[in-house]
């Protein structure tokens, strides 16, 4: 195959813009090499789990978004006053700031499209630069920001949800979000994603800064995380410090230079399976989506990649299904959970693990996994009344 | 996770039937409890779009409120007549007194079965956070009965925290407790997906009854089991009932309006909250053919004597919780919480052969023939070398720890045998030779309950502890 197979998996299945959202979600799971090699190529994979027979069901309900956007409404209202004032009464950065000046970098002028994208990210960058140099006239708060991040070679823009605080030469991003904060604390699951996600925007802002020869750490780490106050609509600033996230993802990144040395063993390995995997490919162009043909040659590509498949991706990934089906045919236990995984070690198979308890011999390094097995099974036999 | 839960879920996976955990019941089941049944609008921290509720599977009452998002309907459709009937389930356990111990106790606690842990964690917790500090005069006054129900909700969501307490049970968990399906625990917060597993057609196995009714999840045809709103159900049943009711009631919140408008979404959440009702009641039935465990009348009786605390609290007006606990009390609700875990996991093995069975697997303790009796030494035959250490103190299981060994003596080759020296506790009694007997690590002791202590403890130090200091003049 002359091209990098992840680009060409993008040009088979569709390909999707990447978000925060979609970049974070390299923290979930670093282990799956499938997840790795179909966001290098930016698969969209809401229409892959389709065309693969097993559709995701993420997706937000028409209400969670209609009272995301009039919770953002209320609070950047009147120049963003009701943001400021949480804010500032966490952080006390506005005192003594006479005249707050914004700038909402959302539309440039006749721009559609990725022009459009590429425009609002020179700006971006422009205003960085101004805070960055301590311009007397430069904007307190930047909303609708574009920034870049390069992710497996290639260039992704994110279009800001996260706005910027100006304090001093220094930045702050304030992510909003409309889940409740009551009494202080909010669900653990929702501010984790939340930190992940504002993560990546904290890190592109980091290379845009340290892209124009500024000191990265002109961005804070201590994020701020604007939700509703209890069961209003009133909105409330907690900082959250996502340090750790935007190591680990650079961490991430770093590791994505080795997708094409993924891809490419993946495609030796398929050789050396006697699988023509560019003939696939070819047929999957061919086929039509919808198909019973279609859905066969994308599993059979998608098997191709090595999955690392855990219950938890199907609170995550929109191939979460599929993956388990992949798993239950492989009869690996880690489907049923972490816990019955690490418990059994290196006995990979469900079946490998009943036979132990029924008696088969175990290899040196599974004696003692082995011996806990049987004890049980007896133990329990014993308990049920079975001789 | 013990190893019986691994060997049992391989075992499950590999053919699809489910496998007991448990040979009893481990949690109290009242004759008459109250199930509710939610869904949650989404976007909206504490506003139920539906409730189903009631003591008998043939007669659920439902509650909706069309427009959740109005303040007005929110409270006069569902929060308020829920807080009236809760109140009045609550006050006749509260009211019916019998003397034990030399005190008054109440006959029965209130108990809650809900269908999943998000569910307990709504109508604890969050709703009953949000309606105990609303005002009842004034600017968006509610009626008392709304406040106290707060009360209730918050206590009931509290007290549930405590390990083995019945008061508050998810029926996913009541399952999970029980038994033990092909899948993980994630997946099995899906009721309907977990009790076809344990509950499965006749002829057909749990696997393929659980893989039947997440194709029906998928395909439109059964709703979620709430109260997490489920996206598509919103987008394609929803939203334009809601839009039409809306239009219709031309702003209006009367309660004949609402009613009347408001049919169409009435039908809709009845039928996307009926399946779960159903699945709920036989979720209890299942538990309810298991015998009770011995030691669930004692632990009720914990619940009642709790209730009792509350109920009299609320009686004189102080049932008041704070927002957040202070140190203190954290501190003395995670030590009380842990000698509750300790002795539950101690009478549930001492109750159950199964779970026993999960400390013997994991060489915690062991069971064996008595071959003699020399008091105060006692010899057992084991069918392997002894798995626990010599010198080690254990119970004997009969005596439900009131009697403690220590091993003086292990034979590793055959034949294998175990020497155990009677020391402290019950000294007067011994098995009889032949008989099977079980030596375990579990003492069913009567431990004073933690008391508040007077300082931070240690545990709960750190920079951000608010340490309160006794105000002194300069």
């Amino acid at each position: 195959m002359d091209c990098d197979l992840a680009s060409t998996l993008g040009r088979v299945f569709g390909t999707r813009n990447a978000s925060a959202r979609s970049t974070a979600a390299l923290l979930s799971n670093p282990a799956c090499e499938r997840r790795a090699v179909l966001d290098a190529g930016r698969v969209d994979l809401v229409s892959l789990a389709e065309r693969l027979g097993a559709p995701a069901q993420f997706g937000q309900s028409p209400f969670a978004i209609g009272q995301g956007n009039r919770f953002e409404e209320r609070i950047k209202a009147d120049g963003y006053a009701a943001l400021v004032t949480a804010i500032d009464d966490l952080l006390g950065i506005f005192e003594g700031v006479e005249d707050l000046r914004s700038v909402n970098l959302e539309r440039v002028g006749g721009l559609r499209g990725r022009a459009l994208v590429e425009a609002r990210a020179a700006q971006t960058a422009d205003v960085l630069e101004a805070i960055a140099t301590g311009q007397p006239d430069a904007p307190h708060v930047v909303d609708h920001g574009v920034t870049t991040l390069e992710v497996a070679g290639n260039t992704v823009y994110l279009e800001q949800d996260a706005l910027a605080f100006r304090v001093g030469e220094h930045l702050r991003i304030c992510e909003i979000k409309g889940f409740p904060i009551i009494d202080g604390t909010a669900s653990p699951t929702k501010v984790g994603a939340a930190a992940r996600q504002t993560a990546v925007y904290v890190a592109s802002i980091q290379d845009t800064l340290a892209a124009r020869g500024f000191d990265p750490e002109l961005v804070s780490s201590e994020v701020v995380l604007v939700c509703p106050k209890n069961f209003s609509i009133a909105p409330t600033a907690v900082l959250v410090d996502v340090d750790r996230e935007v190591r680990a993802l650079r961490r991430q990144l770093r590791r994505r230079i080795d997708v094409s040395s993924v891809a490419q063993r993946i495609q030796a390995d398929a050789g050396h399976n006697g699988i023509d995997l560019e003939g696939l490919i070819a047929s999957a162009e061919a086929a039509k989506v919808g198909t019973k043909a279609g859905q066969r040659v994308a599993q059979e590509i998608v098997d191709e990649l090595p999955f690392h498949y855990v219950p938890e991706c199907l609170t995550s990934c929109d191939l979460a299904r599929h993956c388990r089906s992949c798993s239950v045919a492989a009869d690996e236990p880690g489907r049923l959970g972490g816990d019955v995984a690490s418990l059994l070690g290196s006995v990979d198979t469900v079946a490998a693990a009943i036979g132990l308890i029924d008696g088969a011999e175990p290899s040196a390094d599974h004696a003692e996994v082995a011996d806990l097995l049987r004890a049980t099974s007896e133990a329990i036999d014993d308990a049920t009344g079975i001789a | 996770m013990s190893t019986l839960d691994v060997v049992q879920r391989l075992r499950a996976a590999t053919d699809g039937h489910a496998r007991p955990r448990a040979s009893m019941c481990h949690r109290h089941v009242e004759e008459a409890p109250l199930v509710l049944v939610m869904y949650r609008m989404s976007g909206e921290s504490a506003a139920p779009l539906g409730v189903m509720y009631g003591t008998r599977v043939a007669r659920p009452r439902l509650l909706v409120a069309p427009e959740p998002r109005s303040r007005q309907i929110r409270f006069q459709e569902i929060f308020n007549p829920l807080a009236a009937e809760l109140n009045r389930y609550i006050a006749v356990r509260a009211s019916d007194r019998e003397i034990l111990r030399n005190r008054s106790i109440c006959r029965q606690a209130p108990q809650i079965i809900v269908p999943n842990s998000a569910t307990a964690d709504f109508v604890g917790p969050l709703v009953g956070r949000s309606l105990r500090y609303l005002k009842t005069d004034g600017d968006y006054a509610v009626p008392d009965d709304t406040v106290v129900a707060g009360a209730h909700l918050t206590w009931l969501g509290l007290q549930a925290e405590l390990p083995g307490s019945s008061v508050l049970l998810a029926a996913t968990e009541l399952l999970r407790r029980h038994w033990v399906s092909g899948i993980s625990d994630l997946e099995s917060e899906d009721l309907h997906v977990q009790l076809a597993w344990i509950d499965p057609p006749a002829r057909s196995t749990g696997a393929k009854a659980a893989a039947a009714v997440e194709e029906r999840r998928f395909s439109g045809d059964l709703a979620a089991g709430g109260p997490t709103p489920d996206p598509s159900w919103d987008r394609d049943v929803l939203a334009p009932l809601v839009a039409d009711f809306n239009a219709k009631r031309t702003r209006s919140e009367d309660h004949p309006i609402v009613v009347r408008h408001g049919a169409a979404i009435c039908t809709a959440v009845r039928e996307a909250l009926e399946p779960t009702w159903n699945s709920t009641w036989r979720a209890i039935e299942l538990l309810r053919r298991l015998p009770q465990a011995p030691s669930v009348a004692r632990r009720w009786e914990d619940d009642r004597r709790e209730f009792t605390n509350h109920a009299e609290r609320v009686e004189a007006g102080d049932a008041r919780f704070r927002t957040r606990d202070s140190v203190k009390q954290a501190a003395y609700m995670v030590s009380r919480r842990e000698s509750a875990q300790s002795t539950l996991e101690a009478s549930e093995a001492l109750d159950d052969p199964l779970v026993m069975a999960a400390a013997i697997g994991e060489a915690q303790a062991f069971a064996g023939t008595v071959v003699a009796v020399n008091r105060p030494t006692v010899e057992l035959s084991l069918a392997g070398p002894c798995p626990v250490p010599a010198g080690t103190e254990l119970y004997w299981a009969e005596q439900r720890g009131k009697c403690s060994v220590v091993i003086t003596e292990t034979t590793d080759t055959e034949p294998f045998t175990v020497t155990l020296e009677t020391k402290k506790g019950k000294t007067k009694y011994y098995p009889l030779v032949g008989r099977r007997a079980v030596y375990s690590p579990f003492k069913e002791g009567s431990f004073p309950p933690p008391k508040m202590p007077a300082n931070v403890p240690w545990t709960h130090l750190g920079p951000e502890t608010p340490i309160p200091s006794a105000e002194v003049p300069d």
